[in-house]
């Protein structure tokens, strides 16, 4: 059984410190170095922590129970003072003495979020469910007064052409209620130009997916991740928020050697360079091929597999695009520039 | 199950969430000619076997799911790697598999060089690193 140590305790930091052998609220402090330990015989307290683990813990607003060795006295962990009250009544009806008990306001302790759970409301680079595939949402938009987000367009039941694709978030086993409809999908055509002969071509994979009503959205914002660097494959979101997009970028022409960074559901955080501008790009295993797109290489792994429709946003939280594919180690990604996107999509408010 | 959680990398075993410590429920494995000729084509079959009495969820990368294979000469330098210089879509496919369940894929790899040579599949999924055979090896004559 672990001391309960104020300064060895992983939770989110503590609110308050309520003793209930003392009369004042005191400043966050190790409890042991301040107070005595009970008088009482510690296997009597250890029973006391039984009961009041059992009883204690069943409780609205309880967060943890614990015999602390170091001062020998039953602590509570609880959410508020409405629960500090219900567990020191329960102790007078336990005949548990106040003195050897100590009831402690902190935050409820959660499981830390990644980019794979549900996130309310839905941001950029959180997983999307479809069919049997895992995807990655890109970015929430507005298009005619339609709340909307877009992914990739082979991130479909059908790559190019509406089948209202049906989206989950994270997954239909976690949650059941569809979060939005596939509304636009252009089809690929042979004859664009700039299309090599025996292909299908767009210049962007990317599609739109219509909200559905009493669904939350953030316009403008990103999933977070707790990493301070990028490329550290860290999927657990910060408890700092999001990131705000500054706006879209509606360049398909990027600087060599810009740095690009993306969020998505696999690699999380992961940031590159350009090194390649407006290519026509054939996807492996398929006769399309994508013209005017953006290759971004690191020497690290930078994309994997369920990262497609991740957003791709410049240094200044620009929006740059719509992540869809890469190569084989990982090391290089390819997106379709947010101009394309516009293009193709019809123009799209991606800022509030 | 509370789904594709980071952990559950290539493998999520029906029922218990967690495979037993030490016991792979999947058999990756490859099947190649011990020995070649320079200039003729080096079949290669990559097999993904379910060895386990329950259904197992499984993670791939692609719509038609992806797969690569690797040949090393005796230095460990890569001579040939089937995806090289492919850029393919970054899809997860998440796939139920059933006990005793085998899947397979198959391409060649044509030697240029006699030597000594090592042969790998593999196959991506979201997991931090991807599902490996062990090595072949493969004597290319002359």
């Amino acid at each position: 059984m672990s001391h309960l140590n104020p300064l060895r305790l992983i939770v989110p930091a503590a609110l308050v410190v309520v003793a209930a052998c003392q009369d004042t609220t005191t400043p966050l402090a190790p409890v042991a170095a301040r107070v005595t330990p009970s008088a009482y015989a510690p296997q009597q307290v250890q029973r006391w922590f039984d009961l009041m683990a059992r009883e204690g813990l069943a409780l609205p607003g309880t967060v943890l129970a614990d015999y602390d060795e170091t001062t020998n006295r039953v602590v509570v962990g609880v959410e508020h003072a409405a629960a500090g009250a219900s567990v020191r009544a329960l102790a007078v009806r336990l005949g548990v003495p106040a003195e050897a008990l100590v009831v402690r306001e902190m935050e409820p302790i959660r499981f830390a979020k990644t980019l794979q759970d549900r996130v309310d409301p839905r941001i950029g680079g959180i997983q999307i469910h479809f069919g049997n595939f895992l995807c990655s949402m890109g970015f929430n938009a507005v298009d005619g007064g339609q709340a909307s987000f877009v992914t990739a367009s082979h991130c479909t039941n059908k790559q190019g052409g509406v089948e209202g694709t049906v989206y989950y978030q994270p997954l239909q086993s976690v949650d059941g209620v569809s979060i939005g409809t596939e509304v636009e999908d252009p089809p690929y055509l042979r004859h664009v130009a700039g299309c090599p002969r025996g292909k299908k071509c767009r210049h962007s994979d990317a599609s739109r997916a219509a909200y559905n009503p009493g669904i939350n959205s953030a316009l403008g914002q990103i999933a977070q991740t707790d990493a301070a660097s990028p490329n550290t494959g860290s999927l657990i979101l910060s408890t700092n928020g999001s990131i705000t997009l500054s706006g879209g970028d509606l360049r398909d022409h990027f600087t060599i050697g810009e740095t690009m960074n993306k969020v998505g559901r696999t690699t999380g955080w992961t940031q590159g360079q350009v090194t390649m501008t407006c290519v026509t790009v054939n996807v492996s295993g398929s006769n399309i091929s994508q013209i005017c797109q953006t290759i971004v290489e690191n020497s690290v792994q930078i994309v994997g597999a369920g990262d497609s429709g991740s957003p791709v946003y410049t240094s200044s939280n620009a929006l740059a695009g719509i992540l869809w594919g890469g190569n084989s180690s990982g090391t290089l990604l390819v997106f379709s520039p947010l101009k394309n996107v516009d293009d193709e999509l019809g123009s799209l408010q991606v800022t509030p | 199950m509370t789904g594709y959680a980071a952990f559950s990398a290539l493998l999520v075993i029906g029922g218990p969430r967690v495979p037993a410590p030490g016991v792979s429920p999947l058999e990756f494995t490859i099947s190649a000619p011990t020995r070649a000729r320079v200039g003729a084509r080096v079949p290669i079959v990559l097999r993904l076997h379910i060895a386990s009495d329950r259904p197992i969820e499984a993670h791939f990368l692609g719509r038609t799911i992806v797969f690569d294979i690797v040949v090393t000469g005796d230095d460990g330098a890569i001579v040939w790697r089937r995806l090289e210089h492919e850029v393919g879509s970054s899809i997860l496919q998440v796939r139920m598999l059933e006990p005793g369940e085998t899947m397979q894929w198959r391409d060649a790899w044509l030697p240029r060089k006699p030597g000594h040579y090592r042969v790998q599949g593999i196959l991506p999924s979201d997991a931090p690193e991807p599902l490996r055979t062990p090595w072949a090896g493969v004597e290319v004559s002359p």
